[in-house]
């Protein structure tokens, strides 16, 4: 091959390269054949169909729609007839059909041993706990963190017949029901939202974390349409710029727990102002408030300034539907108190019966299961902690949809009651704080497996009722636990009168005047029916609980349920919208303001260890204008000791830090006023 | 720059800043909807920050937290969702040597066809809105969750790009809604064809729809004179908006020099569409 020859050779290969296909052809095949592994998950081909279900994950019990495909629920759509809602889905309902196949789920009924847990059958885990619980007669406990469901009356009258006692978990149910008892009211109380032109939140985180918060959302975004102007005014009053006060038309800054003391303050300035009710034990609700709670002391207990509180007032007065809600920031611990002052609010502004009602609680079908304000009754703050310093004895516990190991204050008693009750039953779907420290865990079927219902969260607008059905296949070998305790009452030789929990929501429907059919389908049944009873205003002006601890710092836990609720951590499927604001690598980040950081004497990105009344914990630092002076703002849901990979080793939790008060008037324990003490760590 | 073809529809995302309370909902949603794995590695990840880790995450929709950086009393905040947004003049599909990316479709979308993508990621450096992420590994569904993938959108594997598509799929089911009704795929009405993150969205801050069509909302929502769009002044031509009455937040949309307002649009109010 000469010279010339080789060069034409060249030149002809490079042209024929660049023409023909094959090197494309390759590349291209290769791009695909390298993504079609036979390890890679496919995707089903089948049908969707959808079927309604109400979240009960979701704290705001909001209907939404599941899409089904092959006996597997694959997605969540909204249901826009759903009254709690709306068409919206919450980020717990949207995270809540991923749990189905959480790593952190019980798969089957588990008997602790020495040597860990070890499978057992079902049948085996229902004589176990029958002879468990006929042994224990008269110390049988059982705590229940449902605050929506008939459940509740098969264990209360399964436990009521066994002499033993009922504990529902700590929350704004409770605290409504103790307010309103002694108010002397009982049922309900319902926000008519929809209807109001100004909505004064104290506290209360109304669009993330508390009450009907979904529904609320919804009703916001009508009242402020994209692009046009507002038709109601949003105010939001607590330590931080949580979700609710990041799109309300104002924040007013105020410190943790004070709720209470600016709704009288602000009922002060109306009475001062000539406004009057009609109501029984108004007068003396005038003297109590006349005396204390003039806008100067209100503003050095509250930090709200005076001239704020003396505008609010103004235009509250001039509102037509004005509505007042309030609560704790964290949805827990504020006790009776802030609601109890906000209904005298309310009441003061002529609101009784237009955007407060009070509506019917759940009518009670299973007997020997009590009235759900007598299922509210006690506290089991100090039952828990008696069983941990074995003050109380509780020869068997049973938790359901609770998880007190974690969710409480004083975490570390809590838990250690789970270890000193002497025999701890465990109905949590999940491997959580609680299941893990049980004797014998019974895992609940999730939501979309099996019967339950769902009536009126706290704050919802009128009654509502749904229904749940199981939409899915059981992933696992579960069972539901209402069905289990139908099981366990007729191994004990006690008939409640049912035969399976379908039935007890049958009758419920019943008693409702509801249909069976309708509600089966997943339409929610509502009611307008409101009570008219006057309530008596007299003790709705007592002095709020006083700072918990000795702490140079107010503590403002944050709820964000994208981090998780105090039953469920973080979802997996949520667990990307973590902000670098909330964790920091895998250390919960708490934060402050600039002025705040300074008289504490730390910086930005700082680990700091805090100390509260209930405990310690270490975090770093983040400066941020959205927490008022003098406050640290921690988020709870992290610092999960059990659950998953995504959960379990990240961040602190920061429950640790509080410590419950008591309030012997109301009779309900308080932690909604904690403080704390920093150091750099 | 070649220009890109217009279409009659133009199916684009008006996103209300001022009603959006940061709650990670719309998110939540995404990642059921297309099939994104939950990352198990995330602790690890979140251990080891840093190059290139935090870049691993793989997330269609990213909210950011927006201040004023003002402090005390005059200090405020708003959260900003980003899902990609769908240029009318993409830097993405000019660079992409494997035409994986596309915009050729009546309605604007911005198409990522996974199996000709071959990863060299030149799409995400020149994306100026860091709207697409790149799958570093195998998807990993923890055990028993790969049975609740949705049949709608393909698992992506290991070495391949991906990005929101404003549920695309959902626009297939729309339009097949439509023929069984008997009506033009071509014209569908407000609010059939809706992507999961606008339908989950509790205080309904995104509004979704064809912002050429008189009779959907965001035809007029587009023009409001605080809506703005991101780094509108590149020239990209985005198919998502943002309304926000705060002048901070329109100013945070683009690299605005101190003198100047924050002129939406260039000053000439709404969105020049159409």
């Amino acid at each position: 091959m000469n010279r010339r020859t080789f060069l034409t050779f060249s030149a002809g290969a490079t042209a024929g390269l660049m023409i023909t296909p094959i090197p494309w052809k390759l590349t291209d095949d290769a791009s695909i054949w390298t993504q079609n592994w036979q390890w890679n998950p496919k995707v089903p081909k089948r049908a969707i169909y959808f079927a309604e279900m109400a979240s009960k994950l979701d704290p705001s019990g909001s209907g939404v729609k599941v899409a089904v495909v092959n006996g597997n629920a694959v997605g969540v759509a909204g249901n826009v007839d759903h009254p709690l809602g709306k068409g919206a889905v919450s980020t717990m309902a949207a995270a809540e059909v991923g749990l189905l196949h959480s790593p952190a789920r019980v798969r089957q009924p588990m008997l602790k041993t020495a040597t860990g847990f070890k499978a057992i059958s079902w049948d085996e885990a229902e004589t176990i706990l029958t002879g468990k619980l006929s042994e224990a007669r008269g110390e049988v406990a059982m705590v229940s963190g449902d605050d929506t469901g008939s459940a509740n009356e098969i264990f209360a009258a399964l436990v009521n017949g066994l002499d033993g006692s009922f504990y529902m978990m700590p929350g704004e149910t409770q605290s409504a029901h103790k307010a309103l008892e002694m108010m002397g009211g009982e049922g309900r109380i319902a926000y008519d939202i929809e209807n109001a032109d100004y909505v004064l939140f104290l506290g209360a985180d109304a669009l993330e974390s508390s009450g009907t918060s979904t529904r609320n959302a919804r009703v916001f975004s009508e009242t402020h349409p994209t692009g046009k102007a507002a038709s109601a005014k949003y105010v939001y009053a607590g330590p931080v710029m949580n979700n609710t006060a990041v799109v309300c038309d104002q924040w007013i800054q105020a410190k943790p727990g004070a709720a209470a003391t600016v709704a009288l303050g602000l009922s002060r300035i109306l009475m001062d102002n000539g406004a009057v009710a009609n109501a029984k034990g108004f007068a003396s609700f005038k003297q109590n408030v006349a005396q204390g709670y003039a806008p100067a002391h209100v503003e050095r207990e509250t930090g709200v300034r005076a001239d704020v509180l003396k505008k609010i007032a103004r235009e509250l007065a001039a509102a037509k539907r004005p509505l007042v809600i309030a609560g704790s920031e964290f949805g827990q611990g504020a006790g009776a108190r802030a609601l109890m002052a906000s209904l005298g609010l309310n009441v003061l502004l002529g609101q009784m019966g237009q955007s407060v009602k009070i509506i019917p609680g759940a009518p009670a079908v299973v007997q020997g299961a009590g009235s759900e304000s007598e299922r509210y009754a006690a506290d089991v703050i100090p039952f828990l902690k008696g069983v941990a310093e074995g003050r109380d004895g509780a020869k068997v516990l049973m938790v359901y949809d609770a998880n007190p190991a974690y969710g409480l204050p004083q975490t570390q008693a809590m838990a250690k009651a789970m270890d000193k009750a002497a025999y701890t039953v465990s109905f949590s779907s999940f491997m959580d704080e609680t299941a893990e420290r049980a004797n014998l865990i019974m895992p609940n079927s999730m939501t979309a497996e099996r019967y339950d219902d769902l009536y009126t969260p706290h704050g919802a607008g009128t009654a509502t009722y749904s229904v749940n059905k199981p939409l899915v296949k059981s992933a696992f070998d579960t069972r539901t636990t209402a069905d289990v305790m139908l099981s366990v009452a007729s191994r004990l030789g006690m008939d409640l009168g049912y035969a399976s929990f379908k039935d007890v929501l049958q009758a419920k429907a019943t008693r409702l005047g509801a249909s069976w059919s309708s509600l089966r389908q997943g339409k929610a049944w509502t009611s307008a029916s409101a009570s008219s009873a006057q309530l008596n205003l007299a003790p709705c002006a007592a002095p709020a609980v006083r700072a918990i601890g000795e702490g140079t710092l107010a503590l403002a836990p944050v709820v964000k349920h994208n981090i998780g609720t105090s039953k469920v951590a973080m979802p997996p499927h949520s667990a990307g919208s973590i902000r670098d604001t909330e964790l920091s690598g895998v250390q919960t980040v708490v934060q402050m303001n600039a002025k705040t950081a300074r008289m504490s004497g730390v910086k930005a990105g700082e680990t700091v260890k805090l100390m509260g009344p209930g405990g310690e914990m270490t975090a770093q630092v983040y400066v941020s204008e959205k927490v008022m002076t003098g406050v640290v703002a921690a988020p709870l849901g992290f610092g999960h000791t059990a659950w998953d990979g995504f959960s379990k080793g990240v961040g602190e939790n920061a429950f640790k830090l509080l410590a419950a008060a008591d309030d012997p008037e109301t009779g309900l324990s308080v932690w909604s006023t904690n403080r704390v003490t920093i150091a750099t760590a | 720059m070649a220009g890109f073809k217009e279409f009659n529809i133009r199916w684009s995302m008006v996103v209300d800043i001022d009603k959006c309370t940061g709650c990670g909902a719309c998110m939540t949603a995404c990642n059921k909807e297309n099939n994104i794995a939950p990352q198990e590695e995330a602790k690890a990840r979140l251990e080891s920050k840093g190059f290139p880790t935090r870049f691993k995450k793989i997330e269609w929709l990213t909210i950011y937290e927006l201040s004023n950086g003002k402090q005390g009393g005059d200090h405020d905040t708003a959260f900003l969702p980003r899902p990609c947004m769908q240029c009318g003049m993409p830097s993405c599909v000019s660079v992409c040597p494997a035409i994986a990316t596309d915009k050729n479709e009546e309605g604007g979308i911005v198409s990522q066809i996974y199996p000709r993508c071959f990863g060299c990621r030149y799409c995400m450096a020149s994306c100026p809105y860091h709207a697409r992420v790149f799958n570093w590994d195998q998807p990993i569904f923890p055990e028993g969750m790969e049975k609740q993938l949705t049949p709608n959108v393909s698992v992506r594997s290991r070495g391949v790009v991906e990005k929101c598509n404003f549920c695309h799929h959902r626009l297939m089911y729309a339009k097949d809604a439509a023929r069984v009704a008997g009506e033009d795929p071509e014209k569908l009405a407000d609010g059939a064809y809706m992507p999961a993150c606008a339908e989950a969205c509790p205080t309904g801050a995104i509004s979704f729809g064809d912002v050429k069509n008189p009779e959907h909302e965001v035809h007029e929502l587009a023009k409001s004179p605080y809506a703005f769009r991101l780094l509108e002044r590149l020239g990209t031509d985005p198919q998502v908006y943002y309304i926000s009455k705060r002048e901070w937040v329109r100013k945070q949309g683009d690299n605005y020099l101190e003198s100047e307002g924050a002129a939406a649009h260039g000053g000439n109010g709404g969105g020049q569409h159409g």
